[in-house]
């Protein structure tokens, strides 16, 4: 379950910094390339059993979990029925399960990790160390758990035809009309990832994007050294809604930006989709890094590729409202004098001719303190969603069921 | 008596300015401090830009009813494909061809075709960054996307 180097016949493990696989005993590094062919046909899995048969369970209680031994230690290493790569928690070394990613399940890429280990994390260290209302504690957390998987994607093209309504305010001369719009048309798509894994959510993976597609390498097991993988687990219909809603906002957006209206929202959509049977399959890196705050499991996502840090942090909340109510405050005494001085003259200039330019000018006021309200909210509403997003139980279940 | 109902008009539209100036500011500075990667892969990464086969403009309520059963189209109803619950698999050249309704050839041909299509780019990137023209970490925007983006930025 293990490559092995030709030099002293330890494990190999795949470093992002030199994308060599180093040998922590000898020193020796090779490129995946380098690696015998030969060699590679003769690794195979020892059989793997299920824990259900292992403890005598009838009732699945172990249901898709499986026992492997570790070619290095002899250890007990036990995955689920979707992983493909892990470390033996004994004696530390990576295993691949050759056969699941096997033949048919083999994949046709896949974009080595660039960004090793201590670079995700000093990187999320560096990100939270900037942030302005994130608390105290967690700038000086304990990372709890950190760990490099290869997530499963499937690149896919496809043909998407849409139909949309969308209503929208249009300026004329003093008065904001509300029209209604259609929008009909196709898009093409080409090599859109996505997420193969049912364990983690398509909100958490998509956010990871843009990987570098670029640098997609054929597959080879040997990147997967020291690393955790998944292999593909999602039905057709969940590949089918998956790129069908990612498709729909790409167009939906664009059919906004024709229009050319101000606070645009679809009112009636009619989507369609048709996938190319012929996908691609990629294994994409992803950090997953994890801490305890507040009794709350928080996992940070960093692309492995590209090292874009996708999370949302707690904030200090004592701060973030005392200085939100301390400038209002001020705001509001320097504003109240200033509108105490002018609001007679703009109201005395009400009684005259140019009431309505001043009535405008009321109107104007009202507008952007509602604007500046919703602006506001609507930030630390995404904000929220963002860190409902990083405590997500099953993206951290995900990351800690794996042994190592 | 005028005097105080200026100053409490006055009072109200200040609180309205101060809080909500301050609730944009902090907004963004919370948005900026503790949410990180908070956006999706970009159209332009995957060639996703509409083309709009029928636009109309200030239609009313009945065409808002009938516009989307008159110009949307079920293309899903078209593809031939494994069953829904099915996991999904990378198909044989002679699956592809009996769901695509070609020779086995013809599939094996699009196939290598979709690979090197995808691999092209690759190549490219192999060859800009030998020659130290790299910009980035992704390719140059072709013309399209950069009208596409330009666009956007005029708005």
């Amino acid at each position: 379950m293990a490559t092995l180097c030709k030099n002293c016949s330890h494990a190999l493990v795949f470093d992002p910094e030199t994308q060599k696989l180093v040998c922590s005993s000898c020193g020796s590094s090779f490129t995946a390339e380098e690696v015998e062919a030969e060699s590679k046909q003769y690794r195979q899995d020892l059989r793997a059993e299920s824990m259900d048969t292992i403890y005598g369970e009838t009732d699945g209680k172990y249901m898709d979990c499986y026992v492997y031994t570790c070619a290095e230690c002899g250890g007990e290493i036990i995955i689920n029925g979707s992983e493909s790569s892990t470390t033996c928690i004994y004696c530390g070394n990576p295993n691949v399960v050759f056969s699941r990613i096997a033949r048919q399940k083999c994949p046709d890429y896949i974009l080595p990790f660039s960004i090793s280990k201590d670079k995700a994390v000093s990187m999320v260290r560096e990100r939270l160390k900037k942030g302005i209302f994130v608390p105290h504690k967690i700038k000086k957390v304990n990372i709890d758990c950190v760990r490099g998987i290869y997530l499963p994607y499937w690149l896919v093209n496809a043909e998407f035809s849409g139909a949309v309504v969308l209503s929208g305010q249009v300026q004329e001369g003093k008065h904001t009309r509300t029209y209604y719009f259609g929008r009909a048309g196709d898009i093409n798509i080409k090599n859109l990832p996505i997420d193969a894994s049912k364990m983690v959510s398509d909100e958490s993976t998509a956010r990871l994007e843009p990987f570098s597609m670029t640098r997609l390498k054929h597959f080879d097991e040997d990147y997967l050294a020291g690393f955790y993988s998944n292999v593909t687990d999602i039905t057709y219909s969940d590949l089918r809604s998956s790129a069908l809603k990612r498709a729909e906002e790409y167009f939906e957006d664009e059919a906004i930006h024709d229009c050319h209206v101000d606070n645009p929202k679809i009112i009636r959509a009619y989507p369609s989709i048709k996938l190319n049977n012929d996908l691609i399959y990629a294994m994409l890196p992803a950090w997953f890094i994890s801490f305890k705050y507040k009794g709350k499991h928080h996992t940070i996502l960093i692309n492995g590729d590209t090292g874009k840090v996708v999370c949302g942090i707690p904030w200090n909340k004592i701060l973030f409202y005392s200085l939100l109510i301390g400038l209002g405050i001020l705001t509001t005494v320097a504003a109240f004098f200033l509108f105490k001085y002018t609001l007679p003259l703009v109201m005395a200039a009400g009684r005259s001719r140019s009431g309505s330019k001043s009535g405008k000018l009321i109107a104007y006021l009202v507008v952007g303190i509602i604007a500046l309200f919703t602006t506001g909210i609507r930030k630390v509403v995404k904000v929220v969603k963002n860190i409902k997003l990083t405590q997500d139980r099953d993206t951290f279940n995900f990351m800690k069921k794996r042994q190592g | 008596m005028g005097i105080y109902i200026i100053d409490l008009i006055a009072l109200l539209f200040a609180i309205g300015v101060g809080f909500g100036l301050s609730c944009w500011i902090f907004g963004t500075l919370l948005e900026k401090s503790n949410s990180f990667g908070d956006n999706k892969g970009d159209k332009r990464y995957y060639k996703a830009y509409a083309k709009f086969s029928a636009r109309k403009d200030g239609i009313n309520n009945t065409e808002c009813n009938n516009f989307c059963y008159s110009y949307g189209k079920n293309i899903s109803k078209d593809s031939d494909g494994p069953a829904d619950s099915e996991p999904v698999r990378k198909l044989t050249d002679e699956e592809l061809a009996f769901y695509n309704h070609t020779s086995v050839e013809e599939a094996a041909k699009k196939h290598e075709e979709r690979i090197k299509d995808l691999e092209e780019s690759f190549n490219l990137w192999e060859s800009r960054n030998a020659k130290g023209s790299l910009s980035g970490v992704f390719s140059k925007l072709d013309e399209e996307e950069l009208n596409s983006m330009n666009r956007k930025k005029y708005r």
